[in-house]
């Protein structure tokens, strides 16, 4: 048996190392996609773009957060916008529903007023000359006597 | 004041065919406190122009042509100036002048009135 000297085993072992890689380089390349760290997982190649680091992490989280609080505040504007539509809308509910009650109430007094009145020509001749020359002196006497006292 | 009713009352009591409205417009109307109504019966007595209504207003102290108001006399002369009609009027001035018995400021004023009308005649 060849004696070999332990640092000939390293050597070797080295060299086999050396071959099995290279063997492993080839199977990768094989697959058309590059393999800079040599790691697979379950037999598929593992992207690079997998591997995120704690900063970029950081940034994303930070970028979410920021995100969220830009659409907070969106949410936050849109939901004072909407209320501030809705009491202008109310308001102007409000004002065109008294607009209509004051119309209605008008219209009634209007239409009551004229209901009441009464359009009379009976009186406007009842007092002329020629109607009072038709009635006796007598008549006329006591009327003259009640107008007297009112003047 | 509106004096539209008494005005057509009076004005209808001149026109009146009864001859009782003079006394009433003789009683009521001349005497009356206010000088528009006084005014207004004097204008109607005297467009009446029969012979009690124009005695009412030439032969009376205080009354048409006498009135204490110098308004309602003016109007009753020129109503008297106006008629058509003049002898009735100017009978009764020239009576009111005869008569002895008739206070002479009321004469006096027959006789300026009947002058007028001479003239306007």
């Amino acid at each position: 048996m060849e004696k070999i000297s332990p640092l000939r085993a390293s050597l070797k072992a080295f060299e086999q190392f050396k071959a099995q890689r290279a063997q492993k380089r080839q199977e990768n390349t094989g697959i058309g996609t590059t393999n800079p760290f040599g790691l697979t997982f379950k037999g598929t190649v593992v992207q690079m773009d997998v591997f995120e680091s704690q900063a970029s992490k950081a940034e994303k989280a930070s970028e979410s957060s920021n995100r969220n609080d830009a659409f907070k505040k969106a949410g936050k504007l849109a939901a004072s916008a909407w209320v501030a539509t809705k009491s202008k809308f109310n308001s102007l509910k409000q004002s065109a529903i008294s607009f209509g009650n004051r119309i209605k109430e008008n219209t009634i007094n209007a239409w009551d007023k004229l209901s009441k009145t009464e359009i009379n020509f009976t009186g406007l001749f009842k007092d002329s000359v020629s109607n009072l020359q038709k009635r006796p002196v007598s008549e006329l006497e006591t009327m003259f006597k009640d107008e007297l006292q009112t003047v | 004041m509106s004096l539209k009713k008494v005005s057509n009352i009076i004005e209808a009591l001149g026109k009146h065919e009864d001859d009782d409205s003079v006394r009433v417009l003789c009683e009521l109307g001349t005497n009356h406190a206010n000088d528009e109504v006084r005014e207004l019966t004097a204008r109607a007595l005297i467009k009446r122009n029969s012979k009690e209504s124009l005695e009412i207003v030439i032969k009376n102290k205080g009354k048409g042509i006498n009135d204490l108001s110098a308004r309602v006399a003016m109007t009753a002369i020129n109503e008297l100036l106006a008629l058509k009609e003049k002898e009735r009027a100017i009978e009764i001035l020239e009576e009111t002048l005869a008569n002895s018995e008739t206070e002479q400021e009321v004469q006096d004023t027959a006789r300026s009135v009947k002058a007028l009308m001479s003239f306007s005649s």
